[in-house]
């Protein structure tokens, strides 16, 4: 069995009177990319700020590389490297002394990583990393972590704002760390195509709470959209569930639904002169469809009378 | 640690630079802002403990501090930045270490180097037409120090979690007691140990808020007690501001007293005064008497009186002035000189107004017209000040009087074999023209005696009997100089306190009358709703502190202190129900707090800590467990309708567990967690 490097137990944090991390319970093996979504405000970045120990749960606990998040000591978080979001870089420092700043604080510190990195963003050492762009910055950032090679890599959302080069740049040096199979990386963001191309397993965040957490492909498989095609009037639907959402327009209802059981499928396929068409959808569209807005929608062209 | 020394000395050198150009701009305003001048209340002579240049150090030096505190932890505070610091692998020991030594270092060389730049400055001959003493350096320096709590307030407050209002204002309105307490003082040891305990505490509290993340609660035992403790200097101060707003509000009635005068007819009254107004005038007999052609009495219808010392009282020196170290005493600017004198030397200084500089010193010997001393000074009695334009040289067997603008000092006065000096004083006589004095009072131990300033005899009388009875003696002396008068007051140290008596006397000396001074009875003793108050709110544990610091001052000879059990009635009875009532008030409010322990969720050793921490501080240490501690989030339980902490995963009330999430079937749980 898989070692467990991250696992929580009934993590809750509330923000006054707001519960933004809901009786979280969660674990990821060793060795696996796990994607964090959600959307804003869904508790990713405080669920990592809680796992990393940097703020202290309301309730529940969690542990990293089998230590308690809130007894992290230096050499605990020596094998943690965390990337957290915004890429702050201490701007009146060169490049090269932010390397020569973090380098002090680990025993182990792989020069040839931190140079391959710079050179792979194309930072000059010498620049100040005040003047450097988003990208940039963020490549920086992202050598300084990479270089003490730690076991577990914590990014939160490490491609915001960055162009789409600058992010396949980061997520070429984010693969370089998995070259050793015991590695494990967590990573929140909001660019599916990103979590997509490197993610083994994901979780889905919604307002706090663990919706989802699965392989990339069950979550794929698991989120359907389905079209019924008819002849016009209401068709009647029968009772989903884990019915998402439901559009309708004229001789159309499109479906999306979560763990559509066989009897369902079989219930909508029987529904009389109804045609039963299934749409493959991308990661992009299942999470939207997953934790976008609920119920129902429609969409007809005789509410566009009277409207010049 | 080391770069973390080296990335906050980079980041916030700038503003140390910053603030020490701003602080050494504004001291040396401070210094040539006005004419180096001690007339007309003007005290820049004073230089580095002028009160213009003390306003900087008092006031300035806490903003300094204060700034660069919260530049230095707000910048980093942005949420990536921190976590990102934090996370590195170092210990929140180093981290705190790594920004509170460079930045303590820093606010040091912002407002040291500025000063002793300063101080130098001033002690070139040339610069000041005053004395210099290096000592005068010693207030400013202790204002700085003190300041320090301003920066560790700083980091505290920034790094807390929770409102602004509580735990985050309450650190930096604790540390204003160290920077009063070393303004307001008179008593060094009181200001520096007021300081120094602010100090170590707002260190601690700051290197417990950092260990701890900002929560009080994850603090260790040592940083709790020392923010509860700065917490109850941060009550006290805000106690003092709302006193000090009351007041201004609604200000107390005016100052009453009595005292005896003497009419310029020579008749003995008592005289009750409220503020500076002379309500009541009555003899000795009782009866009233009111003023001729005007409303109330006023000072010119008494005679002035000449101060004698009888006793050399121990006291404490103004540590903050430059008068401890030298005194101005004449200033003629047809010369132009000011004269000084310097009490280490004993020796009169002359310092030219345009050169600045040191022109000669004047002694028992005479003019020096060099600025080498003469070796030999006046042999002044200990604890001698010496005071003003023509005032007397007192020393331990004769009297001086200074001629300064002819540059001149001559003895007026020896005193006699096997008799000892306890004072003198000029004799006013106002009837002569504007305050001059001509002649001067002295008190021996066997004689009170009035000379002319040229040393010829005008008045003897033998001392009183039971002279150990009395502190000093006042004489008046007739217009007319006919007769005279002697006013020995009782000592106040002794008890009973002795009687005061007025001696009255012919000008030959010979007692014509001896009076005891009708005794002032003073307000009546009464309790009242503010007696009670004021009982009952000042916290048990003060007094206890107040008691072990008077037996320390006392075991250091610094001042005098008495146990309890040693008063005297009805002191000893009243200070007893004052520290009763304080306890009861103590034990009210260790039963409220109680009520909060449970809502804290404090149990076990800590509740009995802070029971007994009540018990000791009342309602201060109510408001202070109030303020420091987390208050826990409640929910209303599914299962019993009680309130329940958010932070347990149990009902306090029906122990049921937070029920569990409903699930809609659109969960995708493929991995489930193991065990």
């Amino acid at each position: 069995m898989a070692e467990t490097v991250i696992e929580t137990d009934g993590l809750t944090k509330f923000f006054g009177g707001r519960c933004v991390v809901d009786e979280l319970d969660l674990s990821i093996e060793r060795g696996s990319i796990f994607g964090f979504l959600g959307r804003n405000g869904a508790g990713k970045s405080t669920t990592i700020r809680l796992l990393l120990g940097l703020l202290e749960p309301t309730r529940g606990s969690s542990r990293m590389l089998g230590t308690d998040s809130r007894a992290l000591a230096p050499r605990d978080r020596a094998r943690i490297g965390y990337l957290p979001e915004g890429h702050h870089v201490y701007g009146w420092m060169s490049v090269e002394e932010c390397g020569r700043f973090q380098r002090s604080f680990y025993r182990h510190w792989n020069d040839d990583i931190f140079r391959a990195v710079l050179s792979h963003f194309r930072l000059d050492r010498r620049n100040k990393s005040g003047n450097l762009s988003r990208g940039q910055r963020a490549g920086l950032c992202l050598a300084m972590v990479l270089a003490p090679e730690p076991e577990l890599l914590v990014l939160d959302d490490p491609a915001l704002g960055l162009d789409p080069v600058a992010r396949r740049s980061l997520i070429q040096s984010m693969l370089f760390v998995t070259r050793k199979a015991d590695r494990t990386i967590l990573f929140s963001s909001h660019m599916l195509s990103d979590v997509e191309r490197v993610a083994d397993e994901i979780a889905v965040l919604d307002c706090g709470t663990l919706r989802a957490h699965c392989r990339l492909e069950t979550f794929r498989r698991q989120v359907r959209q389905i079209t019924l095609r008819h002849r016009g009037g209401t068709l009647e639907l029968p009772a989903l569930p884990g019915l998402l959402q439901t559009f309708r327009s004229e001789g159309e209802v499109s479906l999306t639904v979560a763990n559509l059981d066989p009897a369902s499928e079989e219930a909508l396929r029987a529904l009389p002169g109804v045609s039963f068409e299934e749409e493959p959808m991308g990661l992009e569209e299942a999470f939207i469809g997953y934790v976008g807005e609920r119920g129902e929608k429609s969409f007809f062209t005789t509410d566009l009378k009277g409207i010049k | 640690m080391k770069a973390l020394f080296w990335k906050e000395t980079r980041e916030n050198l700038k503003w140390a630079l910053l603030a020490a150009a701003g602080i050494t701009a504004a001291m040396f305003y401070a210094l040539r802002s006005s004419p180096n001048e001690f007339q007309y209340g003007r005290e820049t002579w004073q230089t580095l403990c002028s009160p213009p240049f003390l306003l900087i150090s008092s006031f300035g030096f806490p903003a300094v501090a204060l700034a660069l505190g919260f530049l230095q932890i707000l910048t980093e505070l942005r949420r990536d930045q921190w976590a990102f610091l934090v996370h590195r692998p170092v210990t929140r020991n180093a981290i705190f270490w790594g920004k509170a030594f460079p930045g303590a270092a820093l606010y040091l060389f912002a407002v040291l180097v500025p000063l002793f730049g300063v101080g130098y400055w001033v002690s070139l001959p040339g610069s000041v037409a005053a004395p210099f003493d290096w000592r005068l350096v010693q207030a400013p320096l202790w204002d700085a120090i003190a300041a320090l709590a301003f920066y560790f307030a700083a980091l505290q407050s920034g790094v807390m979690s929770g409102p602004w209002f509580g735990r985050r204002l309450l650190p930096l309105v604790a540390v204003c007691f160290g920077a009063v307490a070393i303004k307001i003082s008179w008593q060094f040891p009181a200001a520096v140990t007021g300081a120094l305990t602010v100090l170590v505490l707002s260190l601690f509290s700051a290197w417990a808020a950092f260990l701890s993340n900002g929560s009080f609660r994850n603090a260790p035992a040592w940083g709790k007690a020392a923010m509860t403790f700065l917490g109850l200097f941060g009550v006290g101060v805000l106690s003092g501001w709302l006193v000090a707003g009351w007041q201004l509000a609604f200000p107390r009635p005016p100052y009453t007293g009595k005292d005896v005068r003497i009419t310029k007819s020579g008749q003995p009254v008592m005289v009750t005064q409220e503020g500076q107004w002379m309500k009541k005038v009555v003899t000795f007999d009782g009866a009233e008497i009111h003023p001729e052609n005007k409303g109330a009495f006023s000072w010119e219808d008494f005679l002035r009186g000449s101060y004698l010392p009888l006793r050399q009282e121990r006291t404490g020196s103004e540590w903050r002035s430059a008068r401890t170290y030298f005194m101005p005493v004449q200033n003629n600017y047809a010369l132009p000189v000011f004269w000084y004198f310097v009490n280490d030397r004993a020796l009169f200084a002359r310092y030219g107004q345009i050169s600045k500089r040191l022109e000669g010193w004047l002694g028992p010997s005479g003019m020096t017209e060099s600025p080498v001393p003469p070796a030999a000074g006046f042999d002044l009695r200990p604890n001698t000040n010496f005071y003003g334009i023509d005032a007397l040289l007192v020393c331990k067997d004769s009297i001086w009087r200074p001629e300064l603008n002819r540059s001149e000092v001559s003895k007026i006065y020896s005193v006699p074999e096997g008799e000892k000096l306890l004072g003198a004083q000029a004799v006013y006589e106002p009837d002569r023209g504007d305050d001059r004095r001509f002649d001067f009072a002295l008190a021996t131990d066997r004689t009170v005696e009035v000379r002319a300033f040229d040393g010829v005899p005008i008045f003897s009388i033998p001392q009183i009997s039971n002279l150990g009875d009395y502190s000093q003696v006042e004489l008046f002396r007739m217009p007319d100089r006919s007769r005279y008068f002697l006013l020995y007051i009782g000592r106040y140290d002794l008890d009973p306190r002795p009687p005061s008596v007025l001696v009255e006397s012919s000008a030959a000396g010979d007692v014509a009358k001896k009076t005891p001074v009708p005794s002032d009875p003073g307000q009546p003793w009464k309790w009242d709703l503010q007696t009670v108050w004021n009982a009952s709110t000042k916290p048990f544990g003060q007094t206890l502190w107040e008691q072990a610091l008077g037996r320390l001052y006392s075991a250091c000879g610094v001042q005098k202190w008495m146990p309890i059990w040693k008063h005297k009635e009805p002191w000893r009875t009243r200070t007893l129900q004052f520290w009763g009532l304080s306890l009861l008030f103590g034990m009210v409010c260790a039963g409220v707090g109680q009520v909060l322990f449970k809502r804290l969720a404090i149990g076990g050793r800590p509740r009995w800590i802070w029971t007994v921490f009540l018990l000791f501080y009342n309602g201060a240490g109510l408001l202070v467990l109030a303020c420091l501690h987390e208050w826990p989030r409640k929910k209303r339980c599914a299962n019993c309708g009680g309130r329940r902490s958010v932070e347990r995963s149990v009902c306090g009330c029906c122990g049921a567990s937070w029920p569990p999430r409903q699930p809609d079937g659109t969960e995708i749980s493929e991995l489930s967690k193991p065990g």
